[in-house]
């Protein structure tokens, strides 16, 4: 019997305390994102959002979500806007002599993409290009090509916004080859076996070729509003960016 | 049973055990070059590459075709909008004059050109394989995304130092389409 009473008493001590924090979180919360409105509206920026603006016309009409007098309920959402520039790297070294029309090349975010104040894309985040030409060195020491585009980005929420982005990659000639010409050719002919053009009209063009970290800027196609709950706030990314490596 | 047959017997297993195990290490450690190729196919060299596209892209050998030119004006056909438009067209050269220049597409032989002719073919959207003939020469190739509504200018090069096919650009290819004429071509089967 005093057991039970004594267990009884301990529930209602846990919930009283489950009560008093629950209360304290939420006045904590409530001031927080009075603060971080208040941070939004009249400050600066700081030198994180600056380095953030560089390159990116989309980043003014980004900073118009927080206008002065407007309560965070009925304030527009975070745009990410059209032409917004998404700095990728390929992530190894790709050769048109070793890919075929179709497959996927695996691209890095060189740099995240903030919208406002959220990480919409984020550092480091794999994402992929499409190879849409592919060819190897051709006879006569004529150079390959490559061609490839990329559609899609993942945002960090994992929603794919399009984007444009196109790249075309030529091969080298081979130029003791591309120097003789037409003239060069008709010699080789004339002289083959004797001519040593006989043998340069079997010398085959350099493969294009893409090295890793090779950098493609992709910009984003259309205005895309952003859910702020599906974001991380940006306040948070810079530490650790500026941590030491 | 006599000593002879137990030695085959034991012989026999011996060879089986050995089998086995040599069945698991295939199946364990495959060669480093092929699981690379299939863990994403992009570490594949450069042989494996060429041996795979001309799978993909070359029709069967023994397919031969009747060709001739077509004489006067020729209509171009209009562009599809769901598919894309592909013009296949021989320059003139000093090369190869008597030799007919096939390409398939897919895997399959679609048509010939003598010098200074073209045809052409529609493909549906997506990746597309071609691959490009002359007598015992090496075939040359190319892989090509092909997108709707949209129109491609491929040239079977041939010269002494191979067979080759370049994805032109659009002005040139034009140009070379208005002043050449269209191949007429038949499959010939072998009675």
């Amino acid at each position: 019997m005093s057991q039970t009473s004594r267990g009884s008493r301990i529930v209602e001590g846990l919930l009283h305390v489950a009560s008093v924090s629950a209360l304290f979180l939420a006045f904590s919360l409530g001031l927080n994102a009075r603060v971080s409105t208040w941070q939004g509206d009249f400050s600066l920026p700081n030198p994180h959002e600056i380095q953030r603006e560089r390159g990116s016309d989309s980043v003014a009409r980004q900073f118009q979500q927080s206008e002065p007098g407007r309560s965070p309920a009925n304030a527009p959402k975070p745009v990410l806007a059209d032409g917004t520039p998404v700095r990728l790297k390929f992530v190894r070294a790709v050769v048109s002599s070793r890919v075929i029309a179709g497959e996927k090349l695996p691209l890095e975010v060189v740099e995240p993409v903030f919208a406002g104040k959220l990480a919409a894309i984020t550092q480091h985040s794999a994402e992929e290009a499409i190879v849409t030409m592919a060819q190897a060195g051709r006879s006569m020491g004529r150079g390959g090509g490559m061609q490839f585009k990329i559609e899609n980005i993942r945002l960090a929420d994992g929603e794919l916004v399009p984007v444009r982005a196109v790249k075309d990659v030529k091969g080298g000639e081979n130029r003791a080859l591309a120097l003789t010409g037409e003239a060069g050719i008709a010699a080789g002919f004339a002289f083959w076996p004797v001519s040593p053009l006989g043998f340069l009209i079997y010398v085959k063009g350099n493969n294009a070729t893409i090295p890793a970290g090779t950098e493609i800027t992709a910009y984003i196609v259309g205005d895309f509003p952003l859910d702020p709950s599906r974001f991380q706030d940006a306040g948070v990314v810079p530490q650790e960016r500026s941590a030491p490596k | 049973m006599t000593v002879v047959q137990k030695m085959s017997i034991a012989l026999l297993m011996v060879l089986m055990v050995t089998r086995f195990v040599q069945a698991q290490e295939t199946t364990a450690t495959p060669p480093s070059s092929s699981t690379a190729s299939d863990a994403d196919g992009k570490q594949r060299s450069e042989g494996e590459t060429r041996k795979r596209l001309e799978q993909l892209a070359c029709g069967p050998s023994g397919v031969h075709f009747s060709h001739h030119t077509e004489k006067g004006p020729q209509a171009l056909p209009e562009q599809p909008p769901d598919k894309g438009l592909i013009y296949v067209l021989r320059t003139k050269g000093l090369e190869g004059a008597a030799v007919q220049v096939k390409l398939a597409m897919d895997g399959k032989w679609v048509g010939v050109n003598g010098m200074g002719n073209y045809f052409y073919v529609e493909a549906e959207p997506g990746p597309h394989y071609f691959c490009v003939k002359a007598a015992l020469d090496k075939p040359g190739l190319l892989s090509l995304v092909i997108e709707k509504g949209k129109t491609y200018y491929l040239r079977q090069n041939l010269t002494m130092g191979g067979t080759d096919i370049d994805l032109l650009d659009e002005e040139k290819g034009k140009q070379y389409v208005a002043k050449y004429s269209r191949s007429s071509f038949e499959e010939k089967h072998k009675k």
